[in-house]
């Protein structure tokens, strides 16, 4: 099996800059420190992608809008367009669905493509790799990474080797052992970083270091998690190459960050209610039914808990939700002033094939012809198109939740 | 030609296939003058994707205050909007 993955170096940036520059906008953002960041107003002032000038002045993906401007002052910020994001991915892929009917996108800007499905290119995988990478950097404006690798581990790790527009390989033991063993362990996929401190300790800090460790002694520090680093140090993966649609779903949630802090029980529950309301709508578009509720908070003082609830039957009802989720809100919240505010659902079965219950029957069936009527509308005209009355004259939206309105690809590949 | 990426008021034909093709366009210059101007002849029109964004940028040659020009006109087919772009 012959794995390339494709990585638009940092994405968000680049195709904004590809964007800029159509509009006639006079420099190349990529080739000064420039950033991707959030709206500081709305508490959103992250960095979301970084030019490598502005990457070279220390300024990280995940710091704040502010401490990035404090170590370059001239630093260009340019706001988020995830609409322009969806479309240079979606172009992307176009191109790659030339090259192999077998692609996973693994987020919005990564796919992985096995070479083997490559059928009308018998061109080598390397010179598929370099032909897909100039016809996007020709075609679409930007550039890419594309790794060549024998599993999804390997052509992951080739593609983070040296940015940007490179094609690197890891397809033989000498490559692991040349390229990828001299790294420091923290650039291994799924090492993070209280992971690097824990191997530290035993005085492991190359990705060698960790592949040559006895495999006995990480499963014994870090349990299954130990034998996973040490076969992905090895090159050891299996993993498929899993198109989009057959992804196995095990949950699924949506938080926000508010304006301000919230105080009010009764504002609380309005936002779990329009959080939940997206939840119940992405549910019901998987045709599952959930079993388990959670609810996250992360109060002022950035102190994050959760609380959950396993129920006793299953149910895509949003007000059912809901309700629970209020229940476990005001179980655990203490009153202190929320920042962040999650609901998730979990545990699933196809809303098929799911245990009856005999004594609400009736209602379930009212239930789910009311969703079912509320989710017709509102994808035919638009999620606004009907809200619940709560919401009615409120500065409230009756959806919360996902990024750009719950039309994106999110990391894993699915959308929001 | 440097980009100039202006919106225009366009006067185009559709072919039946669906493919545009510019007649007239209208713009405003730099003093805020309206000038029409017809394009006499389309050298060469390419289908683009840049940045994700489906656009078909057309290059033609008219004559502009008694001088004959070439410029590129742009249509944004998302967006069904024609640009000025390059000049």
């Amino acid at each position: 099996m012959t794995v390339l993955q494709v990585d638009a170096n940092s994405a968000y940036l680049s195709w904004t800059a590809a964007a800029l520059l159509e509009q006639g906008y006079p420099v190349d953002i990529r080739t000064v420190p420039a950033v991707i960041a959030g709206n500081p107003k709305n508490r959103h002032g992250i960095i979301l992608a970084k030019s490598i000038p502005a990457g070279k002045l220390g300024i990280g993906t995940g710091v704040s809008l502010f401490e990035a401007r404090r170590k370059c002052p001239e630093l260009l910020v340019f706001p988020p367009n995830f609409d322009l994001y969806l479309g240079c991915s979606d172009a992307m892929y176009e191109i790659l669905k030339e090259y192999s009917p077998l692609i996973e996108r693994y987020s919005v800007d990564e796919c992985f493509l096995d070479h083997r499905t490559c059928a009308g290119h018998p061109a080598s995988p390397v010179e598929t790799a370099y032909e897909i990478k100039e016809r996007i950097k020709a075609e679409l404006g930007f550039t890419v990474n594309v790794g060549v690798g024998r599993n999804k581990l390997l052509s992951k790790m080739a593609c983070e080797l040296e940015k940007p527009d490179k094609v690197h390989c890891l397809l033989t033991d000498e490559d692991i052992r040349d390229k990828m063993w001299p790294l420091d362990v923290r650039e291994l996929f799924m090492v993070g970083r209280a992971t690097t401190r824990r191997l530290g300790k035993i005085n492991i800090r190359t990705i060698g270091g960790l592949a040559k460790t006895d495999p006995l002694l990480l499963k014994a520090m870090f349990k299954s998690h130990g034998t996973l680093i040490w076969e992905y140090a090895n090159g050891i993966d299996n993993g498929r190459i899993i198109p989009n649609d057959q992804i196995v779903q095990k949950g699924i949630g949506n938080s926000m960050t508010i304006k301000y802090d919230l105080l009010d029980p009764q504002e609380a529950r309005s936002y779990l209610l329009s959080l939940t309301e997206r939840v119940g709508g992405r549910l019901r578009h998987h045709r599952c039914k959930a079993s388990l509720v959670v609810v996250s908070v992360c109060t002022g003082s950035f102190i994050r808990y959760t609380h959950q609830l396993k129920l006793p039957f299953f149910t895509s009802d949003t007000t059912t939700i809901y309700r629970y989720a209020c229940r476990l809100l005001s179980e655990s919240w203490k009153g202190e002033p929320i920042r962040q505010l999650g609901v998730r659902v979990g545990e699933f079965v196809r809303d098929d094939e799911y245990q009856l219950t005999v004594f609400d029957v009736e209602t379930i069936e009212k239930d789910e012809a009311l969703n079912d009527a509320v989710d017709q509308i509102r994808s035919r005209f638009g999620s606004e198109a009907i809200y619940r009355g709560v919401f009615a004259n409120s500065d409230l939206n009756p959806i919360e939740g996902g990024v750009n309105g719950g039309n994106f690809l999110m990391m894993g590949g699915f959308r929001q | 030609m440097k980009i100039v990426a202006k919106p225009v008021d366009m006067i185009a034909t559709f072919s039946v296939q669906g493919k545009p093709t510019p007649y007239k366009f209208r713009y405003e210059d730099r003093s805020g003058r309206r000038i029409e101007v017809r394009i006499d002849k389309i050298i060469s029109a390419d289908s683009r994707k840049l940045a994700g964004i489906d656009s078909i940028v057309y290059t033609c040659q008219s004559e502009i205050d008694q001088t004959l020009r070439i410029f590129e006109l742009k249509y944004i087919v998302g967006q069904c909007r024609w640009e000025l772009y390059k000049a």
